[in-house]
């Protein structure tokens, strides 16, 4: 069920009703029948890949330490396997949506309980916090020591409902607003690279960095504003990551952070760290980058080389990072800044285009055209989406730098101001808004 | 809405800004009606709100009916006949879409002759019947008024989108139309003077979009039902139905598929309804009358005219 679904919408508002009148210890069962209608609504068979992982997860919970481990083998090994089943002719039935992300929340369970650092939870908590349909599709991947705590204290209060109520709208804006409205322009110039202008791949480029970070973190808004409506809090996942002074920073706090930091403790720290000198550390963070890419691959992808040498590069730009004196950037943050976004950029390059060989034609086709570009561009007949879309960037930056944290801010705000801020959004998304437009980029992982 | 800064709820905050929103809604719905009233032109439910209360002859059909109407053809024609015509025609529709037009029409005015200009294709698949109504180019250019709440009411049970239905009461589509701006002439009239040299590739592409499924038979009788319900709408109506198929090039006419059999069971419909019926796919085979693939130039037009079409026409 889509977002932009009017069943989505009447789903939720059955859900509150309900929940509003329902007695506080009946509350996470509601929520529970919701995240199931909402995700077997589509097809019901998604029911039985959500099942099976959750009976696994809970069946690997009751045997100790050692089976938790190896149930949560068992998960790794069956999303490698659905992942990658097509490309090795397997014939597999195809995961459905959101199978990565409830299967990365359980193996968290199962490690951190055969740790000792998640609650001894069953029934509904333990569903719940699996099958939360705001966080089903792409995240955020909730560890249940932060999530099964807050499910005793579930109701609707007005301070929590008016930032979940602003965080919807944000989520919506960035999806439908911003990335819907750049996904034309990109799709247009990587569609046949050879035959576009290099001006258009170098703005497609750009768009696509935007357009990825605002379908995902504008899914991600809406995971946290639906939340917030019911009195949970959600993990942060995105923290302005074009802000960003480094690609370690953007990594480890600043982009998809519930990913990272699963990788960092599920993976990289197992693996040894940074505790067994830098030839090792270069090797294990090279190797979760290349987890991490591989992970992206698959899902009618085919191997998807693309989506491993964008997490190679970002691995390797991560780990000449580590070789570099540390200090602080200081003056030069702002040159920091600038060369982490263009550093990330390239890498995007490899995720969004078709082919590897399609990406290093967009790269020497920009490369090849920057030296034109002040003769070009004062002439150049851009379009109304290029343009639209350059005005919808700017707008998400200005705010961006003028605010870490705008939700909040705009909650804070005086009733008429906060009023107006509201009536400005759902205007801006009334008239601009693609309410027919595709489905959220990160739910196909 | 809530207010932030207390525990409490505030239900007349909530009224009151749930007011002011819905009063915004509608100023932003009547500043979008006004623009697509502005900048209409070819959408038939639009025309129709423009047209006079009779005409001679009004015509449903596909893109292939809309040369007819393009750029002056349509003054021509009726210079040339004597007689009035609406052309209702709209791109990728289908049988689904010409009845509820052809519904909307009735309820105000009237016609003296119905002439459907059929394509197999459009008998095929929901994209060119009940979802072409809602698509993004066409529900946002339809003028909003009971009547035609109304008939799209009734069509939701014979298959149109309840969400089409919403989407066209609320007036979401419109608002958010991103060419409001945009006249609503459809770019291919632009070409309407050129004769282009004639490209297989682009021939099997257009087929294949056409055509995108194998052929469903009980679609197809759907759709059949769908004309019949039209041609008894309009003898209810007083208006005598023909059924024509369109001119197209041999070459193109060659790939499409089923042709020969869509046309049997064409003549057949109209054979057992009683309505009139002229098989035109051949008459202008050549492709200097075309602007495209299948779509007929300025010259297809007026050589139309001058064979099969104009005595059609002028035989009321």
């Amino acid at each position: 069920m889509s977002y932009t679904d009017p069943g989505f919408w009447l789903l939720l508002a059955a859900t509150l009703g309900v929940f509003a009148a329902a007695p506080v210890g009946w509350r996470p069962a509601a929520l529970l029948a919701s995240s199931l209608i909402f995700y077997g609504a589509p097809d019901w068979h998604r029911l039985i890949w959500l099942g099976a992982v959750a009976a696994l997860g809970l069946a690997g919970c009751e045997g100790g330490r050692r089976v938790a481990q190896a149930t949560a083998m068992i998960l790794v090994g069956a999303l490698v396997l659905v992942k990658f089943g097509d490309a090795a002719g397997l014939g597999l039935p195809p995961a459905p949506p959101g199978y990565s992300f409830y299967s990365f929340t359980m193996v968290a369970h199962l490690v951190d309980r055969a740790r000792g650092q998640a609650p001894d939870t069953r029934g509904i908590p333990f569903l719940l916090h699996v099958a939360w349909f705001p966080k089903l599709l792409a995240g955020p991947i909730e560890r249940s020591k932060a999530f099964v705590p807050q499910l005793g204290t579930l109701a609707i209060r007005p301070g929590p409902a008016a930032l979940g109520f602003t965080l919807i709208l944000s989520g919506l804006l960035k999806k439908l607003v911003i990335a819907d409205n750049l996904a034309p322009v990109v799709d247009a110039a990587y569609a046949i690279p050879a035959y576009a202008a290099p001006l258009d791949l170098i703005m497609a480029s750009y768009f696509f960095a935007f357009q990825i970070y605002c379908d995902f973190s504008g899914y991600t808004d809406l995971a946290l504003g639906l939340s917030a409506l019911v009195g949970l809090q959600l993990s942060r996942n995105f923290d302005r990551p074009y802000l960003s002074p480094s690609v370690t920073a953007f990594w480890s706090d600043r982009w998809h952070i519930t990913l990272g930091r699963w990788f960092r403790d599920y993976v990289y720290i197992p693996l040894g760290g940074s505790r067994h000198g830098s030839v090792r550390r270069t090797l294990n963070l090279m190797t979760v980058f290349a987890l991490s890419g591989l992970w992206h691959a698959g899902l009618g992808y085919g191997v998807g080389w693309g989506f491993l040498v964008w997490g190679l590069l970002n691995g390797a730009f991560v780990a000449a990072e580590n070789l570099l004196p540390a200090g602080r950037p200081g003056m030069l943050r702002p040159l920091s800044i600038l060369l982490t976004f263009h550093l990330v950029l390239v890498t995007w390059v490899f995720f969004r285009a078709a082919t590897v060989s399609d990406a290093l034609l967009i790269l020497r086709r920009v490369a090849a055209g920057l030296a034109d570009l002040p003769a070009v561009l004062p002439a150049y007949p851009f379009s109304t989406a290029q343009m639209m879309g350059a005005a919808l960037i700017a707008l998400l930056v200005a705010g961006e730098l003028a605010c870490r944290d705008w939700p909040a801010r705009i909650v804070a705000l005086p009733q008429p101001l906060r009023w107006a801020a509201w009536y400005a959004a759902m205007a801006v998304l009334l008239l601009l808004g693609r309410w027919q437009g595709a489905g959220f980029i990160y739910a196909q992982f | 809405m809530p207010s932030s800064d207390s525990d409490r709820w505030h239900p007349g905050q909530i009224l009151a800004f749930l007011g002011i929103g819905a009063v915004l809604y509608l100023a932003l719905l009547f500043w979008s009606e006004r623009l697509a009233m502005a900048n209409g032109a070819r959408n038939p439910f639009f025309q129709i709100e423009r047209a006079a209360q009779q005409q001679d002859w009004i015509i449903l059909g596909a893109s292939h009916a809309m040369p007819l109407a393009f750029d002056g053809a349509e003054a021509q024609i009726e210079a040339a006949t004597g007689q009035t015509i609406l052309n209702l025609a709209a791109t990728g529709s289908g049988p689904f879409v010409w009845r509820l037009v052809a519904e909307r029409y009735f309820r105000d005015h009237a016609a003296a002759n119905v002439l459907i200009v059929a394509d197999g294709f459009a008998f095929r698949d929901r994209r060119w019947n009940q979802d072409r109504i809602g698509d993004s180019d066409f529900l946002p250019r339809v003028p909003w008024d009971i009547a035609t709440l109304r008939v799209m009411a009734a069509a939701v049970p014979r298959g149109l989108r309840p969400t089409t239905l919403a989407n066209y009461a609320t007036g979401f589509s419109k608002i958010g139309n991103p060419d409001r701006f945009k006249p609503d002439i459809w770019e291919t009239e632009a070409r309407f003077d050129l004769s282009p040299r004639p490209s297989a590739a682009s021939d099997k592409a257009r087929v294949a979009y056409l055509y995108p499924g194998p052929p469903d038979p009980a679609a197809e009788a759907a759709y059949f039902n769908d004309l019949g319900a039209l041609a008894d709408l309009a003898r209810r109506n007083g208006a005598r139905v023909t059924v024509i198929r369109p001119p197209l090039p041999d070459r193109f006419r060659a790939l499409l598929p089923d042709d020969a059999a869509f046309a049997a069971r064409l003549s057949a419909f109209a054979a057992a309804q009683g309505v009139g019926y002229a098989d035109m796919a051949g008459v202008l085979p050549e492709p200097r009358f075309y602007l495209d693939p299948d779509h007929l130039n300025r010259a297809g037009v007026e050589a139309w005219l001058n064979a099969e079409l104009g005595a059609l026409l002028r035989d009321r």
